[in-house]
């Protein structure tokens, strides 16, 4: 570490490198960062190393090595119904969230109205108020109105949970594009839908697949208001998997969870594909 | 000047929080006309075109197209068409489709929609670029895609926000000369925002001065310049000398006083009463400079304070009894013989010089 | 402040005034929101108190009168605090890392690493855990081999297996946050102080670390929030014995079938975060919740 008190002359590392710290703090930053990388990933990397496993418990470590429980994980009736229902939940939350977001995101931004602050605070809040409380308030609103249990419900559940997402997401897209381009179509004679569907979407469809693909895998993984909303013969994967762990941990769960990485790390590599991730988690 | 024009504001207002960005504004547009509005950063001058587009709403007073009231029709259904600053071309469409959005929202058929944008595009020089993107073309290509794309509609008036600004100086005063032959070949009405008074006085039948929300004068824009109105109109188009002078006689002849000089001025229409505190405005190029005597009305001897030389009219400062004139002149042979210091005489006719009364601060 | 300044102002908070970007376009999104949303929220507290059509507050009653509620509010308060405060610990180097000294090309891959977590359902975090943590867990088998225990230590359904639970999920979020605030930093700053005659370490405890401490404090805020509503975890590494209040809920919901008192904890709960919330919207004042961040400190 330098203890000189000339201008640093040695030449930046990156762009944004104005800390001045020399090569040694560099690696000791370096690797203190390094080894909190590695403990983040290390728990799935041994979920997925441990999916492998040929033993009929879950034991570390493994002694062999099968696709065994994939088999086993793939034939049964209850996983599969469970990722079914889970995959036709996302789809559905995600398009009408999408749908639905995608406007309102677009006057959220654009206009200039009383009450916007506020209102915008209220769409983001689902991310901020306890998803128990959600939950809970919704199973009581649902019984009240007579079935607890309609895939619907569980749909709109999720649509409002995810709907934040959306709304970030296309709202930073919206802020990088030039709002000359709108008023030129609307001077042009497009109307409100038409510059939203002709020149609006176009130009930012790559945000707008990743919102939709955000609000998808946010829908997936989403347990803690489904599990008040469900029950056997329509459980979505991670109340199934959250039933098993409550009794005990056996190599089927372990499969159920190794899949769930593989899909995660698919999905954020496709929303940096579109549109970068930096950009994508501005909390 | 008929009340209805082609496009009538009448005492337009709008403010932004606690700023008046347009104060009470007023003035009408004829078919066929050029006019500019023409005003420093910052004037609301902008705001004011964006009102006539649509963008704005008026807090008070009224936009007319043609005699009838668009005040708070929506921008997409007024018969206005505008050129954006940065062009705001459409980049997931090609040029073509660009130029052609506009029919399209129209639902122009299609074979129409080609004759008419093939026609345009060629009317700007842009023939053989249809079918590329707005990224792959140049600033000046981009210009002139925008013009096409908003011309095609044959709006009653064209608005242009500073389109040349991004345009460097050769290209700006090319596309200056064709921007003044496309509007006389089409005849529609041009309203041009723009900071450059020389562009302004290059290209516009009428001219517009605005400064902080107000229009300070309107009228044709050589009138304008020769008889301007106020000291800011006076300094802002064109340059000018400002004299503060008092009447000492009036009558046929006006005669004013200023640092002990007399200046003898032929009279006007309304002349100010004998006593009374007034500017002279008096343009650099107006003056005439020499080292020997001046066969001039009115002569003052001076001394040389400063030059600077450019191309086509190169400045001299002298200094009269204290006051500093500016002088401009494309005679060479003077302007080398001007030394710093030297002693020299400056004239004017009688006929010259303007009377604006004092701004109030 | 002439004309066109307080337009372009006007325009760089709020956009263009436009007669595009109709409010019906809301319409939709407001309505879904205000139903399946603010309805049943705004539920939680009527239904605490309205049993069988009469106001009762019974459940209020034994929420505040039994102590074992009250021990139960502290333990989350107490385990969402530390967990935070080890987020803020872990996420600012990452962060500051990420951020200052990787190349641009590794930052991609960093988030995408910090970000992977954040995708996968609490329980497969949970499970990932449990086996690590777990009596014939890693750890155990790894210090059993080596001979430095005889019996495997008991970690699981822990206090800390709770809070490593809740640690590993937020941390990104706190990666994040300090990141964003970072980013945001001038770094000329930082310069600037190194120009002046500090040293690296004291440009950072002088000006960098002040500067980014309110949108740190606002991250660990958040991630305070997070961590007092977060129930699966604290249910499945805790077990049946270590109870958080978020887990009391669902017990009296899904368990008991005593809504009322779920729902007098769940007011309880509510009011807590609600407190929380509105400490981050305060501290949070200036910055913009709809991706237009443009905020310096």
């Amino acid at each position: 570490m330098t203890a000189s008190v000339a201008i640093p002359t040695r030449k930046r590392r990156s762009q944004s490198d104005t800390s001045g710290i020399g090569p040694t703090g560099r690696m000791v930053l370096g690797s203190i960062s390094g080894l909190l990388l590695m403990l983040l990933i290390a728990p799935m990397l041994v979920l997925l190393l441990m999916s492998f496993s040929n033993a009929d418990f879950v034991v570390f470590p493994p002694t062999a090595f099968s696709l065994k429980w994939y088999y086993k994980f793939f034939a049964m009736g209850d996983f599969l119904s469970a990722l079914l229902t889970s995959f036709e939940v996302a789809v559905a939350a995600s398009l009408i969230a999408t749908l639905i977001g995608l406007p309102a995101a677009y006057v959220l931004v654009r206009r200039r109205f009383p009450g916007r602050r506020a209102l915008a605070a209220v769409f983001l809040s689902p991310l901020m108020v306890p998803q128990i409380i959600v939950g809970v308030g919704l199973l009581q609103l649902y019984t009240a109105l007579g079935g607890a249990n309609s895939l619907t419900g569980l749909v709109m559940a999720h649509v409002v949970a995810v709907l934040p997402y959306v709304i970030r997401t296309v709202g930073a897209a919206l802020s990088t594009t030039n709002v000359s381009i709108e008023e030129a179509a609307a001077d042009l004679g497009a109307n409100q839908l038409e510059v939203l569907a002709f020149v609006v979407v176009p130009m930012i469809k790559g945000g707008v697949l990743a919102a939709a693909l955000f609000a998808l895998i946010m829908s997936w993984i989403n347990v803690e208001i489904s599990i008040f909303l469900t029950t056997t013969g329509s459980y979505t994967l991670p109340v199934l998997l959250y039933n098993y762990m409550e009794y005990s941990l056996t190599p089927v769960v372990v499969v159920a969870g190794s899949v769930s990485i593989v899909v995660a790390v698919a999905l954020v590599a496709v929303i940096d594909r579109f549109i970068g991730l930096s950009s994508a988690m501005r909390l | 000047m008929s009340e209805i024009g082609v496009v009538c504001v009448q005492q337009v207002s709008k403010r932004f929080g606690d700023v008046p960005a347009v104060n009470d504004v007023s003035f009408v547009v004829e078919k066929g006309e050029f006019v500019s509005l023409l005003g420093p950063s910052g004037c609301g001058k902008s705001t004011l075109l964006r009102m006539i587009a649509g963008f704005e709403t008026a807090d008070s007073g009224s936009i007319l197209f043609e005699g009838r009231d668009y005040t708070n029709v929506p921008a997409h259904l007024r018969p206005v068409n505008m050129v954006f600053q940065s062009y705001a071309l459409f980049p997931h469409l090609s040029i073509f489709d660009n130029v052609a959005f506009g029919l399209r929202r129209k639902k122009v058929p299609d074979k129409e929609v080609t004759r008419l944008v093939l026609q345009f595009l060629d009317l700007v020089n842009l023939n053989d670029l249809s079918a590329r993107f707005p990224s792959q073309l140049s600033g000046g290509q981009q210009q002139r895609v925008a013009l096409a794309r908003a011309l095609v509609n044959r709006p009653s008036v064209l608005l242009l926000d500073e389109p040349l600004a991004a345009l460097d100086l050769k290209l700006r005063k090319k596309m200056q000369v064709e921007l003044k032959v496309l509007q006389r070949e089409l005849g529609i009405s041009f309203i041009y925002v723009t900071h450059d008074q020389e562009e302004a006085l290059a290209l516009s039948d009428k001219i517009g001065v605005v400064s902080d929300g107000r229009m300070l004068q309107y009228g044709p824009a050589l009138e304008v310049y020769d008889r301007p109105r106020s000291e800011f109109v006076a300094k802002f188009l064109g340059e000018a000398n400002i004299i503060q002078c008092t009447v000492r006689a009036s009558g046929d002849w006006l005669e004013l006083v200023a640092a002990g000089n007399t200046v003898r001025m032929r009279a006007l229409a309304e002349s100010p009463p004998v006593g009374a505190k007034v500017l002279l405005a008096i343009r650099p190029e107006d003056i005439v400079l020499s080292a020997t005597a001046v066969e001039e009305d009115n002569v003052y001897p001076c001394v040389v304070e400063n030059k600077a030389f450019s191309g086509t009219a190169p400045i001299v400062w002298v200094n009269v009894d204290g006051k500093t004139l500016s002088v401009r002149s494309a005679d060479r042979r003077t302007f080398d013989a001007m030394e710093v210091g030297m002693p020299a005489f400056v004239g004017w006719r009688s006929t010259q010089g303007v009377l604006i009364p004092e701004d109030h601060r | 402040m002439t004309p066109e300044d307080a337009s372009v102002a006007a325009k760089a908070g709020t956009k263009a005034e436009f007669m595009v970007g109709r409010l019906w376009l809301l319409l939709p999104a407001t309505i879904v929101v205000a139903i399946f949303f603010v309805l049943p929220v705004a539920l939680t507290v009527p239904k605490s108190v309205f049993r069988d059509g009469s106001v009762n507050f019974d459940a209020y009653a034994a929420v505040l009168g039994d102590g074992y509620y009250g021990l139960v509010l502290w333990r989350s308060l107490w385990l969402s605090f530390v967990s935070t405060v080890v987020c803020v610990l872990l996420g600012y180097p990452i962060a500051y890392y990420a951020t200052r000294l990787s190349a641009r090309r590794y930052k991609r891959y960093i988030y995408m690493i910090i970000l992977a977590p954040l995708f996968t359902t609490a329980v497969t975090r949970v499970i990932a855990w449990t086996m690590i943590l777990g009596n014939q867990g890693i750890i155990n088998t790894l210090l059993m081999q080596l001979g430095w225990t005889e019996a495997p230590v008991r970690m699981l359904y822990t206090d800390t297996a709770i809070m490593t639970g809740l640690v590993y999920t937020m941390v990104p979020f706190s990666v994040l946050t300090i990141a964003s605030v970072l980013e945001n930093l001038d770094g000329k700053l930082e310069e600037g102080a190194r120009d002046l005659g500090a040293t690296p370490w004291q440009a950072f405890l002088r000006v960098t670390l002040p500067l980014s401490a309110p949108g740190v404090s606002a991250g660990a805020i958040l991630v305070f929030a997070l961590c007092l509503s977060a129930y699966v975890t604290p249910a499945l590494l805790g077990g049946g014995r270590i109870k958080v209040m978020a887990s009391l809920v669902f017990e009296q919901f899904m368990r008991t079938a005593n809504w009322p008192l779920g729902s007098a904890i769940a007011c309880v709960l509510l009011v807590v975060t609600g407190f929380v919330i509105f400490a981050y919207g305060r501290v949070l004042e200036r910055r913009v919740t709809l991706g237009e961040d443009r905020g310096r400190p």
